[in-house]
């Protein structure tokens, strides 16, 4: 017999026993599988309609239902990104549509809310960028990591992943758009995109001379923009 | 990428910054994170075996616009998918969708706009005509590239667009 455990990280195999010659040892499995949590069989508790949960920053949000509004992640490895409709009582967004974002990113990379907190403090007031980037309303800090069962079993870790919350505002499907309409989303956020590439410089500038023997492709800035470095 | 739509006017917004980094520190991300069918041929194409690796840029982000463009005028209809013209991007390994996505920009006159979206198709042609010639330039290995201005393709792009409303208003 052997036990596999799957999650966002990928699948642990345990060495395998027979359990006709040692039947304790599978009754010991067993006595053990009964006793486990849904925490312990890796099942996150939190996702279901009519549940409540508080935010970091005191904002209390309730799950309308559990039908993902984009497409369900195709395969069990990997961000498994769920966008599900919220409501909140607070009254700051109570009017407004709400989402929360459940997703499994590498505990490795930066945070979604660290990225667009140094965004807000960098963009100062560039419209092209203010205008066009998604604050975030809350985050929810968790302790869902893969880390922990491959810690335990001294697996390598690397590649972990962790399970963040973050609500934002609903936005529109750009699918539903069409002729100018979907021309002004391609166009606003090419600007937007555009004006990065102006921030990226001014924030890594020193990197970007100690890595000159990488390929930086077109991350220069362009001679005509400079003047762009004191807005942002 | 999604909108908002604020006192009858199109307000776009750029989503989803788990997918991105930040240029002063070093990515530690050991995946190449993209939505395949959008991604530029140059980053598609260092996926294959024995190619370098290739640093994200901006220029990367403009060329999956002009795809998603080009996705959605196409297929879409009213906000619902009427054909199925791209299908062999989907569901395929990163070698075969960059195959297939290089060739049909000879032959995009075979894929034409549906009505909505008409006034899109000759500018974007012409941008993903601009990328691909960029990307076969660097391919080449003829000295060093010169860096495009995407900038500006994007605003003639627009300019061109613009006129064709007024002609039709």
């Amino acid at each position: 017999m052997w036990n596999w455990w799957y999650d966002r990280h990928g699948a642990i195999q345990t060495s395998g026993f027979n359990f006709a010659k040692d039947l304790p040892r599978l009754l010991i499995l067993l006595f053990a599988w009964q006793r486990f949590t849904e925490a312990d069989w890796g099942i996150v508790p939190l996702g279901h309609p009519g549940q409540t949960f508080t935010c970091d920053n005191d904002v209390e949000v309730t799950l309308v239902e559990d039908k993902p509004l984009v497409h369900r992640p195709y395969g069990i490895i990997g961000r498994g990104t769920t966008v599900l409709r919220v409501t909140s009582t607070c009254d700051r967004f109570k009017n407004i549509p709400l989402v929360v974002k459940f997703s499994h990113p590498q505990e490795s990379r930066i945070s979604e809310t660290e990225i667009l907190d140094t965004i807000q403090k960098v963009a100062g007031n560039n419209q092209d960028i203010v205008n066009h980037i998604l604050y975030y309303i809350a985050k929810k800090s968790t302790d869902y990591s893969t880390s922990h069962i491959r810690e335990r079993l001294k697996l390598n870790t690397e590649g972990a992943r962790k399970l963040t919350i973050v609500v934002f505002e609903q936005l529109g499907d750009i699918s539903g758009l069409s002729g100018t309409d979907m021309w002004a989303v391609a166009y606003h956020v090419d600007r937007c995109g555009y004006f990065f590439l102006h921030i990226h410089t001014v924030i890594s500038l020193t990197q970007q001379r100690s890595r000159q023997s990488r390929p930086l492709g077109d991350r220069h800035p362009t001679p005509g923009h400079k003047s762009l470095q004191h807005d942002v | 990428m999604m909108y908002k739509r604020i006192n009858g006017k199109i307000q776009a917004y750029l989503i989803d910054f788990d997918l991105a980094s930040l240029a002063d520190r070093d990515s530690h991300n050991l995946d190449r994170t993209g939505t395949m069918p959008f991604m530029a041929l140059e980053l598609l194409h260092s996926v294959a075996p024995g190619h370098a690796p290739v640093l994200h840029a901006y220029a990367h982000d403009a060329e999956a616009v002009c795809w998603v463009v080009l996705w959605l005028g196409v297929q879409y209809t009213d906000g619902s998918r009427a054909r199925h013209s791209f299908e062999d991007w989907e569901m395929v390994d990163a070698v075969t969708c960059y195959k297939n996505k290089f060739y049909i920009i000879f032959d995009l006159h075979q894929h034409l706009f549906t009505e909505p979206n008409k006034l899109l198709q000759k500018p974007i042609w012409k941008l993903l005509a601009n990328f691909r010639k960029h990307f076969m330039q660097k391919l080449s290995p003829e000295g060093e590239v010169p860096i495009p201005n995407i900038d500006e393709w994007m605003a003639e792009c627009d300019k061109e667009i613009q006129a064709q409303v007024s002609c039709i208003s």
